[in-house]
């Protein structure tokens, strides 16, 4: 491949954005959490600099995630079937003894903490379950009918379940998102969609009356009206939209944040609330900025879905567009308040080295797929449905 | 068919953007301004912020009164604990206060001891052991009497020992109670409400309030008890640190009279001592003390700005916890006169605490505007020359020096014995230090220079003489005879001159001759001649009997007796015997020092000046009613007094500095409690071209020209250092050894020597034979 074709290679649209959002959030959660150098101290004062500030552990989440992501774009696609059923398995596995291990942090046992690391699974399961659900309809006929979604049906619901368990209802809310993206793509009937809807409609109001935690309650009832929660689960949204609307058309200019003052201080704001500062400092322009790099970077996935020839690939990049796309969705809404406050973390953005690494590895596998939509061997497109086509050995790609 | 569904995904993945992007332009465009203003997580408060005290300056810039930075401890009792409301009454772990009572007392002294069971229980009853006591002002002669804590009782009860710890463990222990009680008087005043009984709910609530409040609990620590509390804040949980500055004397004793002192008003005082009587629960619901409020407004607290900043609510809490009380305010001296200037405007603080980030800032403010600094006309080194002279006088007799400027009326020294030492006052004082202010035969606090009312004696004789020359009822040519009686033939042995006591008499004097010699028979013709009308006249022009009008606290006006005054005394007939009684400065006329030197001042330049200590007032004076013959004729007879050696004054050296004035034996009437006479000298130098004025007073000194007129010698050398005293003036009465400064630096000193003695010869001049008239002159 020549240089004009690198650049105007389809895996572009992917990277760039997703590198550029990462700088942002770098640049955001240096201004969120300032790390104060230390004068003295040579190789150690670095080194507890970059485990343990903010700024710190999120460069070096981001150089693992690059690193891996570069990796997983190397390899080859078929690996990354192959990987699927069993990184899903384990990971399974590891959620399970989270119940018993794990470390609890914002009130979900979701966490395992290993010195100054602390890993978070659920982040991981995501990606995990995209594979192995693309890789499982792969081989079956288009999910038509009922009983061919119980299966896909099961592969979202244990780890959903078990993530709603710990409790994380934000990061478990992802899992149906991906599946009912994914099975769209992989030809679920509309009324069977249709009926999902429904029954979301109505066991929703019943899962909050019954199921929801008292915080969780109390977040719901904030996002509908802050004003009167504002003592309490509603003020992080009040202090997050002042800080936003503060930021008026061009922002106040990076490091003139005055979250820092006590009037605006919005709790969390490296972290999940990573977006008001954003939008404070670099106002409307570098907000819808930032907007427009995730809509740019979903785009290029779908494309990227749209053009590949494999069901595979199709649904991987559309599981991992949906999964981004939730989070981006309701993570920018909580901040402006049009969606409520669920611990949730923006793709690229926010503070968290699971998340990041976890992140930077979808859009490496994304990356790999969009690079080589063509199925050179297969002699022709993958048509209706996905069960058409025979597995084609570690042969079938070319590179 | 997938791609299709595909196309749709993608167009679906378009709301969520849309949506996003139009919310954040709605905001950040349409809506800016509706959510700024949204939301407040923040709490605020009132704060005061204390200003420091103007300094007191003499006219050279020596530091006389001073600001010294120290720190408060204030305590929230919430800190500690939560508070449980059981029944009527808030609770709180007794024991944890007891015990950090303990801590704090121990960064004194590690021996400190608090009997922390003890202590716990008493202040869970909120008590303080008291005493009743009656103190008598020496200024006002007013006795009055409170109850005040009982510190003995307390030493027993807190188990400590020495009395700095002592005092301390009682100081805390108090501000501990006070602070309870005023939770407690809160309380109840706020969940008084007529008609309507508090609920408990209504109650807990205050409570939990007030016990969030900043209550003081530890005044005037250094800096490194402060450090040490700072440094171990699980200690002392709820203790805050407040930084602010304390008013210092440098120099102790230097002027103390001149300079006053501070204190923190009665109220506090008051109201402990109400309270300790278990009068405080009746009182809690009243409203506010109107005078106090008053004094506040008077003292300037009350700015308009403040009243605009501050609600009436937040003043009256303010006011509750007692944040205007712990103020210091001047009680006498300049630091009274001044007070207002120099105490300057208390600033207020509204402050905010961010309850999430913990950050605190200031929302608004009224700016302190710090006290002003005085300057004395003071000259420290003349004061200290004069003080020394005090307190060396011999037998330990207690008298005051004025050294005034005859043109402007500027005090250079102001002096008055026994003094004390200022700092007492800022502090706890010992039982001695107590002892020796209350001391009624000492009253160390009262200023005699301003405040002492003596009878004037033989220096009035220049007044009578002023009168009787400027009426034209003698001429300088006239001449009287001294028989030693006057005027034997129509009045028998009735009045004498001092020199009959010696068995002699004058024999024919001109007016200066009279002067010199102080003859009383020249000043009872004169005064006979003249009448008392006219004297009194001259004895008003030159501002006797009324105040001097010295910018300084305790000027009394004195008295100059005549018949109206008599009349409207209620006493009887004027008689010739009072006439001739007040021509010679005896009787009942009362002068203090400071108008004996204004006087002296007035015969120097004619001019009558008003005498002032603040360095930037203007000076003012009257000009005096008498020709320049009369000034002249007066101040030949002044000046004879030193400078010939037939002058009374002659003896102690005072021509040396071309001294002018009049030496005075006063009949007192302690004489029968075998008391000497009171002893003056005034005047002025040099006599050619009039500087200083001056007025030495020696209660029951004995004679003028004794121990009166050698002080005011020796003071003279203080103004003109470079003029050589002869050896039987020049620093026998001045040991250096009495520089002490120990705990009894304000007992007198007391020489070895009697002065009395070797004067002997010139003592002759005020004379001892003057009560004899006075006493035996019919009334």
């Amino acid at each position: 491949m020549n240089l004009s074709a690198k650049l105007l290679s389809p895996s572009l649209p992917i990277v760039i954005p997703a590198l550029l959002l990462l700088a942002a959030g770098l640049a955001s959660i240096w201004e969120a959490a300032p790390v104060v150098l230390p004068g003295t101290g040579g190789f150690h004062a670095v080194a507890s600099v970059a485990l343990r500030s903010f700024f710190g552990k999120q460069c070096v989440a981001a150089g693992i995630g690059i690193l891996l992501a570069t990796l997983v774009s190397r390899v080859r696609p078929q690996r990354l079937r192959a990987a699927g059923y069993s990184l899903y398995g384990s990971c399974l596995g590891i959620l399970l003894v989270l119940f018993i291990l794990g470390r609890v942090r914002n009130g979900a046992r979701s966490w395992f903490v290993i010195g100054p690391v602390s890993i978070q699974p659920s982040e991981f399961m995501k990606l995990f379950f995209v594979l192995t659900l693309a890789r499982y309809l792969m081989w079956r006929r288009a999910p038509d009918r009922l009983p061919r979604l119980i299966a896909p049906a099961l592969l979202a619901g244990v780890p959903f379940s078990i993530i709603l368990l710990q409790p994380d209802l934000g990061t478990a809310l992802i899992f149906p998102a991906m599946f009912v993206a994914m099975m769209w793509v992989a030809g679920i009937r509309k009324r069977h969609l249709l009926m999902g809807v429904l029954a979301v409609a109505i066991l929703a109001p019943l899962a909050y009356a019954f199921a929801f935690k008292d915080y969780q309650k109390k977040r719901f009832q904030a996002f509908l009206n802050p004003q009167a929660m504002s003592q309490d689960a509603g003020f992080q949204l009040l202090q997050s939209q002042k800080a936003i609307s503060s930021g008026g058309w061009l922002g106040r200019g990076w490091g003139e944040s005055e979250q820092e003052g006590p009037e605006a201080f919005v709790p969390e704001r490296h972290n999940d609330f990573i977006f008001s500062v954003i939008g404070e400092e670099w106002g409307l322009v570098g907000a819808s900025a930032v907007l427009g790099l995730y809509f740019t970077l979903l785009m290029a996935m779908v494309l990227g879905a749209y053009r590949a020839r494999e069901p595979f690939g199709r649904m991987v990049l559309t599981g991992l567009a949906a999964g981004f796309a939730t989070q981006i969705f309701v993570n920018i809404g909580m901040t402006i308040g049009v969606a409520p406050i669920t611990g949730i973390t923006l793709p690229l953005l926010s503070y968290g080295g699971s998340s990041m690494v976890a992140t930077l590895l979808s859009i490496g596998v994304a990356w790999n797929i969009a690079s080589q939509p063509a199925l050179t061997l297969a002699g022709k497109d993958f048509r209706e449905g996905a069960g058409e086509v025979r597995d084609l050995g570690t042969d079938g790609w070319s590179r | 068919m997938t791609r299709l569904r595909v196309v749709v995904f993608s167009l679906i993945l378009i709301v969520p953007f849309l949506v996003l992007e139009a919310r954040i332009f709605q905001m950040q465009v349409l809506e800016a301004e509706e959510f700024t203003s949204r939301a407040d997580w923040t709490r605020t408060w009132v704060e005061i912020v204390p200003t420091p005290r103007g300094r007191i300056l003499d006219r050279n810039g020596v530091v006389l009164a001073a600001e010294e930075r120290c720190f408060d401890l204030e305590i929230v009792f919430s800190d500690f604990e939560k508070p449980r409301v059981k029944g009527r009454d808030p609770e709180l772990d007794y024991d944890r206060v007891a015990a950090m009572l303990r801590d704090l007392l121990a960064l004194r002294d590690a021996r400190a001891g608090f009997d922390v069971k003890q202590c716990a229980k008493m202040l869970r009853d909120r008590v303080y052991p008291v005493r009743p006591v009656t103190a008598t002002d020496p200024a006002t002669g007013k006795t009055e009497t409170w109850t005040a804590p009982d510190v003995e009782v307390l030493q027993g009860l807190l188990g400590v020992a020495g009395s700095e710890q002592r005092r301390l463990a009682s100081d805390l222990y108090i501000a501990a109670v006070r602070a309870l009680r005023q939770i407690d008087r809160i309380v109840f005043k706020r969940c008084t409400i007529p008609g309507k009984p508090a609920s408990a709910r209504d109650r807990r609530n205050v409570v939990r309030q007030e016990w969030r409040q900043i209550y003081p609990l530890c005044q005037g620590l250094d800096y490194d008890q402060t450090a040490e509390v700072a440094l171990d804040e699980g200690r002392f949980p709820g203790v805050e640190i407040r930084q602010r500055t304390h008013r210092v004397y440098p120099e102790g004793r230097r002027a103390c009279h001149v300079v006053g002192y501070v204190q923190q008003p009665g109220r506090d005082e008051r109201y402990s001592a109400r309270e300790a009587a278990g009068e405080y629960r009746g009182e809690m619901g009243l409203a506010a003390d109107e005078g106090d409020e008053a004094a506040l407004r008077e003292k300037g607290w009350y700015r308009e700005e403040m009243r605009e900043k501050l609600s009436a609510a937040e003043y009256e809490r303010l006011e509750a916890r007692d944040a205007f009380s712990r103020d210091w305010i001047g009680m006498v001296g300049i630091e009274r006169v001044y007070d207002r200037e120099l105490s300057g405007f208390r600033g207020v603080e509204r402050r905010a605490r961010h309850l999430l980030s913990r950050k605190e800032w200031v929302v608004e403010r009224v700016a302190p505007v710090p006290g002003r600094d005085i300057r004395l006309t003071l000259d420290v080194k003349i004061q200290q020359k004069a003080e020394e002279l005090l307190d060396n006088l011999p037998l330990g007799l207690k008298g005051s020096i004025v050294l005034i400027d005859v043109e402007t009326g500027d005090v250079l020294a102001l002096a008055s014995s026994p003094g004390y030492d200022l700092n007492w006052w800022l502090r706890q004082r010992t039982a001695e230090e107590s002892a020796y202010l209350a001391d009624e035969t000492l009253l160390a606090q009262f200023n005699r220079a301003t405040g002492g009312l003596y009878p004037l004696g033989s220096v009035f004789k220049a007044v009578t003489a002023a009168a009787a020359l400027e009426s034209g009822a003698m001429s300088p040519a006239d001449h009287v005879v001294c028989q030693g009686r006057y005027d034997p033939v129509k009045y028998p042995n009735r009045f004498a001159c001092w020199i009959a006591a010696h068995g002699g008499a004058h024999g024919e004097l001109d007016l200066r001759g009279a002067m010199a010699r102080s003859c009383n028979c020249f000043f009872f013709a004169a005064g006979e001649r003249v009448g008392i009308e006219k004297v009194g006249e001259m004895a008003a022009h030159f501002g006797l009997g009324r105040p001097s009008g010295i910018d300084l606290t305790g000027d009394r006006a004195g008295q100059i007796p005549g018949p109206d005054w008599r009349r409207a005394r209620g006493g009887g007939r004027w008689g010739f015997a009072d006439t001739l009684n007040v021509s010679i400065g005896q009787g009942e006329i009362l002068v203090s020092p400071i108008q004996a030197a204004r006087l002296m001042a007035g015969f120097s330049t004619g001019r009558l000046p008003v005498p002032k200590l603040r360095f930037d007032s203007p000076a003012s004076s009257t000009d005096l009613p008498l020709s320049r013959a009369t000034l002249d004729q007066i101040r030949a007879g002044l000046e004879a007094v030193t400078q010939q050696s037939f002058g009374t004054g002659y003896a102690s050296a005072l021509h040396l500095f071309k001294a002018a004035g009049k030496t005075s034996t006063a009949q007192s009437s302690s004489r029968k409690v075998g008391l000497e006479h009171h002893g003056w000298f005034a005047g002025y130098a040099p006599s050619d071209r009039p500087r200083y004025a001056f007025c030495v007073m020696v209660e029951h000194g004995g004679a003028g020209s004794g121990v009166p007129a050698k002080t005011a010698t020796r003071l003279l050398s203080a103004v003109w250092p470079e003029v050589a005293l002869p050896p039987e003036l020049g620093g026998q009465i001045l040991p250096a050894a009495h520089d002490d400064a120990g705990p009894n630096r304000g007992a007198p000193a007391r020489p070895l020597l009697p002065e009395i003695g070797p004067d002997e010869p010139s003592d002759e001049a005020g004379g001892g034979a003057e009560p004899e008239p006075a006493e035996g002159s019919p009334r």
